[in-house]
């Protein structure tokens, strides 16, 4: 069995130290696991490639499924269960059934893209290491921080090596 | 604000009162409901002796409903049809056999199964107040009868209204002849004295002049308000609509012409319509008599009324032998006279008019109340026994005739109700409802029908022939028996050629009406004419407003005041309910600065009254209208309290119109009970009018085609397509129709407040429109669901509880409505009714909470009809309930519905025969053809949603000379 | 003590001034909901908006027991406040969503400070919106029949019906309205839940924050799933209420059946919820001085969004009546002469004054950007539309086809206590949800901040 690889928190005061330090890593020795900052940005997501998705298409497909499901229930309590005639409109009244169809379409669409974004997001979780992490808390308000691991035993230097990379403070996380 | 007066506090009190009881307040209600309904069908059992059904029903009397048996109303005479559940009438409808009734009924007739069941009924014997046992008064009584016996009925009085039953006139004959001191009276609140006084100067002998509207080309109705006369008006509307029938392009009309005061429905129903004061109304007679040589020479003061008078002579001279002249019961007698000489010198009497005995002489040969009092003053009276009539109310002076009763020692009264005068008897006996008694009653025409009971007496209430027996010291006291004698000894003076006797009355029990008892005519030979002092030839223009007095046209003389339909029954031209207020000339009502519902004080005669005053169109100028009937004290509660009695204002019984009368704005106002505010005519694209020449020229049908719609055809022609035509030419907005929709379709009643909230529940309405102009037309427009083929409530209601069904009808399905009230929002007609409260749980409303027992009520409910709870959208149905039963029988025969074997409620009623129900997909029904005529027309047909319920067009008779204030219709033919 | 001594230090480091602006960000608007003590000032409001709220559900409860009688409603006028109120809610509950969604599309960045109390708003104002419609049926414990379930009666909606049409509209609206609410919250509540110190307000925070980390990839999903909300939710907006406009176009009534309701219903409606938001704004920037977040600029903007709904507004008034004429069908043309001169020509002439001529003030800045014309402007504007409403029911109900069917209506004192309710309850909700939501979207600040420094 392996000694279990330190993963370490740095945090960086704005985004800029963050990139930099994201130049400046020896990608040899270390893997960047993730980043963590109190706002979305695209670019740093990029950079270490993280949270890709296909919503879109998610979205399109609940979207069709549930306007495809509610016109389907419509035609069907018409013209199968139960037929009647209402002030002498044909039974599939289709142009009436297009408003509910149009609302249940985006509804569909709506939740299948929130839950598609959770699901993908891990969310909910409740327990997580970095919660664990004191300075942690300063990624959902104003600092920026990065989750790196390196590749093999634990990091020559620790902490202070680490801090070199502009990081305000280093904390170690355990698994 | 009636909000109050149902707060959540109170409502949860009542919760609380009914809980200490165990159940809620609701279920509280449904178990009394329920407990009550029993209870009545319990009292509900048939009587002991033989009565005998109406078996075979003739041709269109309404199949598959349970029983029904022929009778007759006391009131009206007219023999009816009494539809039985179990043992409970639930329906009256009219005897075809009857000749004052031919299967129809008047407004009034449909609503007295109500008071059958009316919780405000009187019960048993109670002798000041307190109850006690007929024994009892038997007991107490019979003592002093005998007293009286001894000295030949010396100080015993009975005071009864008019007597039309052969049975008690006969038990009163011999009364008088045992007892040849008793003095008998009569009261008739709503007398025809003058008009039999009229006939006696004329021809020597009281008589009441009968036109045959049916054989006149030319009728002019003086002030005479004919459709509305109980005993006679159903009658005269169906001779009268018999000849302003338009088909096919033909129709041989009569011309009809009213000179009156109040905008009457005899005379909307006319051709031409002047509109005089009382006086003015004399002046008229008198003038037109001139015309043929009787009185002197006079005119009218104005030049339309000149213009009228000579059409009139003109038209009534160019029909000798084929007019009629009619005068109301409000004229004087030598006005009624002088239109007797006239209907003679034209040689109308004997041929369009027969005049027949009254049906009974002791109004004339019998001393009044005024006479009574006297004696009663005069200590000539021990014991007054005062037969189903209320004086003190219908009174000149209720205070007199209250101490002429005091004066009295023992005092008596019988009648259905607590009212004013019973509570001031010693004892109060309860009367039997027709419905529950045996009696005979002579109609109009002499006619006798049998009035057999349909159920034991709900309230242990007590004949008056039993009550008469007992004072005549007859041996015989059952009414059965008793009326069954009478028939007897008549039938053995007549000879035993109509077999035995048990075959015979079986036979008149089961038609409802005696063989050969109609009167005959009194030959028309006039006596000398009496000297015409010129002053009443001429009478004086008098000056202020004249107050014209007539009876309501469904309260009569206010013996109906109890009745909670008839009070919601909107009256004909005025659509007022549950009030009666003064009508007024425009003219008039701006000169006294008053407008709709302002109050006015009525000063005249040492009486003084107040009530709203409302200004209608067609109302003549300086004359002031006034309905009687209305303000009657029953069971300790004044009925209907926006209603104001007006008998106090008459110095006498027979007095009808007031001069010199104050009138004068007292400054408060109250809104008018009205079920319509806006009388405009609905539809400027299509008329509802046609004059008769435009008529006769208008081709074959080119129905003009509804709006194209977006939509197939989803209805197809198999099966049956109901459909109904109204005849806007034969209607006389009576509101018979109205009345019997309500019985049969268990209707609900909502009180006053909720009238005055714009809130109403009746299924069928007849709409009244009148012209702008200065002489307006008034027309009358029935609007029952038109079931439309494109019906606009239907795509709107969420959960189909309106829905089409496949004959076409537009049904409204109750326990899936939710109550969204889109539907009615979305008709054009305005014809669905929503349960706001709990209308039908409550006899009264739930909103009101008066504390009524809804117990007999229940047993008045159609059991083919569902009761509908709150928060429920109702609506017309075409009597949904007939058809299918008709289907069933037909099924059962294994045979296709007839036409004309489904009538509806509204169309059974009708007197003139207007409206026509049937299958328009059978080409030969009535329904097809009418609606084949080319004056038929869809209400708003173009807004494309097909109706099924069309009109025909009124077709107006006009003269040529009177076109331009009559119409010509040329402006208007649609 | 760590905390603060670091911030101190990043407060000395140059080009670090955003960081401190987070810093303080995040404080002013957390503390609002963390820290600050309840003021004398909320719950004198609370208090009054609760016991208008208790009038609310006594009314409600009064009208289950005694039925819609109680109300002014009549055979002819079977339609009274309850829809006017109807209405005239889903109306306000529709700027929230525009604002967020349609402004968020068109980077339209300054919303950021408003889009989150807006968004409540249209929470709040459409649930009650949706209440009305229940209250006012005649048998309300029956409303689930407009659901497509197999009821007892095997009987499926009438999809014909515009109530139908209603019900989904509704339904789906509050949905994604609470959905795209509470997406917009979850970075927000982390924040809470890090910066809290009590535990209960962790443990709720933390509940409602499910979690969230903040990491990149996070980030990017969440703004993906957040645009794509967005752009649908726009649509649903217009959608929700031409549905409402449908209820009265779709109908042969006189003064309903007209096409342009749909269109015009939407204007009206994201008019009157602009109004309101106005009214919000300015309140709560007063009430916890928020103004370095909400500024004049904010107003101004909307000041001339409210200025083009009035143009618009004035434009479809016009329509209606030229239409009316135009059309030259006698019972169209009736009911445009009886708006103006009938029973109700109060109404119509008030409801033109407070919707189209007074807010024509708003041409100049100065009754944009200063608050009290502005918010004056926009009360009476939401009284305009109140009235806009009545008028719509009440003109042609008490003025339909038939003449003998032509009957005026009267509000009772339970029609007003159930609208005057109303009122309170959507106050007292909103008081409550200022004291536990960041009223303003955090992190989207943050990242405009960021966007300024660079």
């Amino acid at each position: 069995m392996t000694e279990p690889r330190p993963r370490y928190l740095l945090n960086f005061a704005d985004e800029t130290a963050l990139k930099s330090a994201l130049d400046r890593l020896p990608s040899d020795k270390l893997e960047i696991v993730d980043a963590f900052l109190p706002f979305g940005d695209e670019e740093i997501a990029e950079r270490i490639g993280a949270g890709r998705n296909r919503l879109n298409l998610v979205t399109l497909v609940g979207g069709l499924c549930g306007a495809g499901f509610i016109f389907a229930l419509q035609a069907y309590s018409f013209l199968v269960a139960y037929p009647f005639d209402s002030g002498g409109r044909p039974s599939l009244s289709w142009p009436a059934f297009l408003i509910p169809t149009f609302e249940i379409g985006v509804l569909a669409a709506v939740l299948a893209a929130a839950i598609a974004m959770f699901r993908a997001n891990g969310l909910p979780r409740y327990h997580h290491p970095l919660f664990e992490v004191p300075r942690f808390e300063r990624t959902t308000q104003d600092e920026l921080a990065l989750l790196v691991r390196s590749l093999d035993g634990s990091y020559p230097g620790g902490r202070d090596a680490l801090l070199s990379f502009g990081a305000t403070s280093v904390s170690e996380v355990w698994e | 604000m009636s909000a109050d007066k149902h707060t959540l506090v109170d409502r949860l009190s009542r919760a609380r009162q009914s809980g200490a009881k165990g159940p809620s307040r609701r279920t509280a209600l449904k178990l009394m409901g329920a407990t009550a309904a029993f209870s009545s069908l319990a009292g509900c059992v048939p009587p002991r002796e033989e009565i005998v059904p109406y078996v075979d029903m003739p041709e269109g009397m309404v199949p598959g409903t349970p029983l029904f048996y022929a009778s007759v109303s006391p009131t009206t005479g007219c023999g009816v049809l009494v539809e039985s559940h179990d043992g409970r009438p639930t329906k009256i409808e009219g005897n075809p056999d009857h000749p004052m009734s031919l299967g129809a009924t008047d407004a009034a007739s449909q609503a007295d199964v109500l008071d059958l069941y009316d919780p405000l009924r009187t019960e048993a014997v109670h002798r000041d107040g307190d109850l006690t046992s007929w024994g009892d008064f038997v007991a107490s009584f019979r003592t002093r009868v005998r007293a009286h016996r001894e000295q030949s009925g010396q100080g015993l009085a009975i005071l009864t209204g008019a007597v039309r039953s052969l049975t008690l006139a006969g038990q009163l004959d011999s009364l008088s002849e045992t007892m040849p001191e008793a003095a008998i009276y009569r009261h008739e609140p709503i007398s025809d004295a003058a008009t039999r006084a009229g006939a006696a100067r004329s021809f020597g002998e009281p008589a009441l002049p009968f036109p045959h509207l049916d054989r006149a080309e030319i009728v002019l109705f003086l002030d005479a308000n004919l459709f509305a006369e109980p005993t006679t008006g159903v009658r005269h509307a169906r001779d009268f609509a018999a000849r302003r029938r338009a088909r096919g392009g033909a129709g041989d009309f009569n011309r009809a012409y009213a000179v009156e005061s109040e905008t009457t429905t005899t005379g909307a129903s006319c051709d031409h319509r002047l509109a005089l004061p009382p006086s003015g109304i004399d002046r008229f007679a008198h003038a037109l008599a001139a015309r043929f040589g009787i009185g002197p020479e006079a005119g009218m003061d104005s030049d339309p009324a000149d213009r009228f008078l000579d059409q009139v002579a003109a038209d009534l001279d160019g029909h000798r032998g084929r007019g009629a002249v009619v005068a109301g019961r409000g004229l004087p007698a030598e006005i009624h006279d002088v239109v007797n000489r006239i209907n003679v010198a034209l040689g109308n009497a004997g041929t369009t008019i027969s005049y027949l005995p009254p049906v009974d002489p002791g109004l004339d040969t019998l001393p009044g109340l005024a006479q009574l009092q006297d004696d009663a003053f005069a200590g000539r009276i021990d014991s007054l026994v005062i037969l189903d009539c209320d004086p003190i109310y219908s009174a000149p002076d209720p205070e007199r005739m209250r101490a002429a009763l005091e004066a009295v020692d023992v005092t008596v009264h019988h009648g259905l109700y607590l009212d004013a005068t019973a509570k001031a008897c010693d004892w109060q006996i309860a009367a039997r409802h027709f419905l529950e008694d045996w009696s005979d009653v002579q109609a109009a025409d002499g006619t006798v029908a049998i009035c057999q009971p349909l159920t034991r007496p709900l309230k242990g209430g007590r004949s008056v022939h039993e009550l008469v027996a007992l004072m005549a010291g007859d041996a015989v006291t059952a009414p059965h028996d008793l009326v069954r004698r009478t028939w007897q000894n008549r039938f053995e003076q007549e000879g035993a050629d109509g077999g035995s006797f048990q075959e015979r009355w079986r036979k008149v029990l089961h038609d409802g009406l005696v063989p050969g008892t109609g009167f005959t005519p009194i030959a028309p030979e006039l006596a000398p004419a009496p000297p015409a002092s010129s002053d009443a030839s001429m009478p004086p223009k008098t000056d202020g407003l004249e107050i014209a007095l007539s009876p309501d046209p469904f309260l009569w003389d206010g013996r109906r005041a109890a009745n909670a339909w008839l009070q919601e029954l909107p009256r004909p031209v005025t659509r007022l309910v549950w009030q009666n207020a003064m009508f007024l000339s425009p003219h008039d009502g701006a000169a006294l600065d008053v407008s709709d519902g302002d109050m006015v004080r009525v000063k005249t005669n040492g009486a003084t009254i107040e009530l709203p005053a409302t200004v209608q169109p067609g109302q003549a100028v300086g004359a002031a209208s006034l309905h009687l009937g209305f303000g009657r004290e029953i069971a300790g509660q004044v009925q209907n309290a926006q209603g104001v009695s007006a008998f106090s204002l008459r110095p006498d019984t027979d007095t009808w119109r007031l001069t010199g009368a104050k009138i004068s704005k007292t400054g408060d106002h109250r809104p008018l009970l009205r079920t319509q505010h806006d009388f405009d005519t609905p539809d400027a694209r299509t008329s509802e009018i046609v004059s008769l020449a435009d008529y006769r020229a208008l081709g074959p049908k080119e129905r003009e085609e509804p709006p194209e719609s977006l939509y197939p055809e989803r209805l197809d022609d198999e099966g049956y397509a109901w459909a109904m035509v109204i005849d806007q030419s034969a209607c006389i907005g009576c509101g018979a129709c109205v009345a019997a929709c309500q019985a049969e379709n268990n209707v609900p009643v909502v009180g006053p407040e909720e009238i005055a909230r714009n809130r109403d529940m009746h299924w069928l309405r007849v709409d009244v429109h009148q012209t702008p102009d200065e002489t307006p037309e008034t027309r009358f427009q029935p609007v029952p669901c038109m079931q439309c083929e494109k019906a606009p409530c239907e795509p709107v209601c969420p959960v189909e509880a309106s829905v089409h069904d496949h004959e076409g009808l537009n049904d409204q399905v109750y326990n899936r409505c939710i109550g969204t009230r889109f539907c009615q929002s979305n008709c054009p007609y305005k014809v669905r009714r929503f349960n706001f409260f709990d209308y039908a749980g409550d006899p009264i409303q739930e909103a009101e909470q008066t504390p009524t027992e809804p117990s007999l009520l229940q047993a008045l409910k159609n059991p083919d009809v569902t009761v509908r709870g709150r928060g429920v959208m109702e609506k017309c149905t075409y009597c949904v309930q007939r058809i299918s039963a008709a289907r069933r029988d037909a099924k059962v025969d294994g045979r296709a519905l007839a036409d004309g074997e489904i009538k509806t409620a509204c169309q059974a009623v009708c007197p003139t025969q207007a409206i026509t129900f049937g299958d328009k997909n059978d080409p030969g029904s009535a329904v097809s053809q009418l609606r084949e005529e080319p004056h038929e027309y869809a209400l708003f047909g173009h807004l494309g949603t097909r109706p099924r319920t069309t009109y025909l067009k009124r077709v107006v008779n006009a003269a040529p000379d009177l076109a331009s204030d009559g119409h010509d219709g040329s402006e208007e033919s649609g | 003590m760590t905390t603060a001594a670091d911030s101190s230090l990043h407060a000395a480091e140059p080009g670090s001034a955003p960081v401190v602006a987070d810093r303080g960000l995040s404080r002013d608007v957390s503390d609002v909901v963390l820290e600050r003590p309840t003021s004398r000032a909320w719950l004198i409001w609370a208090l009054a908006s609760l016991a208008l709220t208790m009038v609310f559900a006594y009314a409600i409860l009064h009208l289950f027991i005694a039925g819609v009688g109680i109300w002014g409603v009549n055979t002819s006028v079977v339609w009274g406040l309850a829809l006017t109120n109807y209405v005239w809610w889903i109306g306000i509950g529709n700027a929230g969503t525009l604002i967020s969604s349609m402004l968020y599309l068109t980077r339209q960045d300054w919303r950021s400070s408003i889009n989150r109390f807006a968004e409540a708003m249209t929470l709040f104002a459409a649930l009650i919106a949706g209440l009305f419609p229940i209250l006012h049926l005649g048998r309300p414990w029956l409303f689930a029949w407009l659901v497509p379930y197999p009821t007892t009666m095997g009987l499926p909606p009438n999809f014909n019906s515009p109530l139908v049409w209603d019900f989904f509209a509704i339904a789906v609206y509050l949905i994604v309205s609470l959905t795209f609410w509470y997406i917009g919250a979850v970075p927000d509540f982390a924040t809470l839940r890090d910066r809290a110190r009590l535990r209960r307000q962790q443990v709720f925070y933390g509940i409602l924050a499910l979690g969230w980390r903040g990491s990149a990839g996070h980030w990017r999903r969440y703004e993906r799933a957040y645009i794509l909300i967005a752009a649908l939710a726009t649509p649903l907006v217009v959608s929700v209420h031409s549905v409402v406009g449908l209820d009265f176009a779709a109908s042969v009534a006189p003064g309903w059946n007209e096409p342009i309701y749909p269109p015009y219903f939407v204007v009206g409606a994201m008019y009157s919820g602009f109004a309101m938001v106005v009214v919000l704004a300015a309140i709560i920037r007063s009430a916890f001085n928020l103004h370095a977040y909400i500024t004049e600029r904010h107003f101004d903007l909307m000041g001339k969004m409210m200025l083009f709904g009035a143009l618009v507004l004035g434009y479809s008034y016009a329509m209606e009546s030229f239409i009316g004429w135009y059309s030259a069908e006698d019972m169209h043309l009736s009911i445009v002469v009886y708006k103006a001169t009938g029973d109700y020509w109060w109404v119509f002439w008030s409801l033109i004054a407070c919707n189209v001529v007074i807010p024509q003030a708003l041409w100049f800045p100065a009754a944009r950007r200063r608050i009290l014309p502005l918010v004056v402007i926009a009360i009476l504007i939401n009284i305009g539309m109140w009235l806009e409403r009545y008028g719509i029911i009440v003109f042609t109900l008490s003025h339909g086809h038939m003449p003998s069917g032509r009957a005026d209506y009267m509000p009772t004192v339970w029609d007003w206590a159930l609208t005057i309710g109303s009122l309170g309850f959507f106050l007292l909700l909103f008081l409550v949800l200022v004291r536990l939501v960041p009223i303003v979207s955090m992190h989207e600040m943050r990242k405009l901040l960021r966007g300024r420094v660079q």
